[in-house]
């Protein structure tokens, strides 16, 4: 629990229907300070949303370099990068693989910092994990939906 | 809603006893040791029926059903570690880390995921007859000097190699030293910081290098660490017994 030099990211992605509309949540936390993000979708799938939590939290940093813990309840994320998956599909074009766009965006981010994941049980007890569970599905239920053009545009799914 | 989860946190700190301390079983189970046979990590094994991990956390689940669950597994059993919980519904709180290259490091991924106050304990995956009476024991020790670390007599006779021949040791003042490791949670930030070091074999070490120091509170002979093929053997045997005996009882 090193607070003082690594930055905590709790972040959870929902849909409505998958594909439908969706909405992601993101909490950003160094020592004292914290940071929350959220943002819907009118048409995107429950996968997307987990990662665009994660980057929209990882798009606020100004500074590279950061030991990054995120805690995530998707085992589709901790999953493809803990066990290494998604560089596998980076060697094969993604072939027959979903969301090309947002991982190459991720791993952007994850040559610049060292991160690492935690999966966590979803909806249960963590308090900041349940808080980005509101965050995404008030997100998702709201009336500022944007467009997921990555999805939309059928070239990634 | 942010202000109101704030003020919720203040709510449980005012009451401000012992009942209030979270407790974190941080179950270590990174490492890649072969010795047991096969391609499998001995911890991963199966025992009696079930996952040589299953016992420790059914355990812990046992003595303490508001326990929070962090598992520290290896990369390669990352999946197998989330559908593992699918066995404990009852626990809300189920948190996996992958692990590093040593233990050391994987005890520090796993505290990463202790988000609150109280006591943390640090257990071995591969003891599976850790005991609902021990983690007590230790948890009870914790509270009242700050760690509770296990141990038990030697009962074997010892000779220790003096280089050209072997001397014996006065086994009485030997300890065997098991986990779970206990400790508050207000001692991560000041031992578990630092840079590894050859002598951190386990916990008690570690808070000792930062100035904790380390009395014992009584361990189990049955809480053995699985090690060999033959340790194995012996805990398939354990494990059948204990079971049978428990249906007998029922």
């Amino acid at each position: 629990m090193d607070q003082n030099s690594s930055l905590i990211i709790y972040t959870d992605g929902s849909s409505r229907g998958n594909p439908g509309r969706g909405g992601y949540g993101a909490i950003l936390q160094w020592g004292g300070a914290k940071k929350e993000l959220s943002q819907g979708y009118r048409n995107t799938t429950n996968n997307r949303m987990e990662l665009m939590g994660v980057l929209a939290a990882l798009g606020v940093l100004k500074r590279d370099g950061l030991d990054i813990v995120i805690y995530t309840d998707s085992a589709y994320i901790v999953n493809s990068v803990e066990k290494k998956w998604v560089f596998g599909w980076v060697k094969k074009g993604f072939a027959g693989k979903k969301n090309a766009d947002l991982w190459m965006k991720f791993l952007d981010y994850y040559k610049r910092h060292r991160i690492r994941f935690v999966w966590v049980k979803g909806h249960a007890d963590n308090v900041w994990n349940n808080r980005c569970d509101v965050l995404a599905t008030t997100a998702a239920d709201g009336n500022q939906l944007i467009a997921d053009l990555g999805f939309e545009s059928g070239q990634y799914n | 809603m942010e202000m109101d989860s704030e003020m919720d946190l203040d709510g449980e700190m005012e009451m401000g006893n012992e009942v209030d301390l979270q407790k974190y079983a941080v179950i270590v189970a990174g490492g890649k040791g072969l010795r047991v046979g096969g391609d499998v990590p001995k911890q991963f094994v199966d025992l009696a029926g079930r996952p040589v991990l299953y016992y420790s956390i059914a355990a812990f689940c046992e003595a303490f059903p508001d326990v929070h669950i962090i598992l520290v597994v290896p990369e390669d059993y990352l999946a197998f570690g989330i559908a593992l919980m699918d066995e404990f519904p009852e626990v809300d709180d189920f948190a996996v880390a992958v692990g590093g290259e040593t233990r050391y490091e994987s005890v520090l991924r796993g505290l990463e995921a202790v988000s609150g106050r109280g006591v943390v304990f640090v257990h071995d995956g591969a003891r599976p007859f850790v005991t609902p009476d021990l983690i007590s024991r230790c948890y009870d020790a914790a509270i009242a000097g700050g760690v509770g670390i296990p141990g038990v007599p030697v009962s074997d006779s010892i000779r220790m190699d003096a280089g050209s021949g072997t001397v014996p040791v006065d086994r009485s003042k030997l300890r065997i030293v098991q986990t779970p490791q206990v400790f508050l949670t207000d001692y991560i930030d000041i031992a578990f910081t630092g840079e590894y070091r050859p002598e951190f074999t386990d916990e008690a070490t570690v808070l000792e290098a930062a100035g904790v120091r380390i009395s014992l509170t009584e361990g189990e002979r049955g809480n053995f660490k699985i090690t060999t093929p033959e340790d194995l053997v012996m805990a398939e045997m354990m494990m059948r017994y204990l079971k049978e005996s428990s249906q007998n009882i029922h």
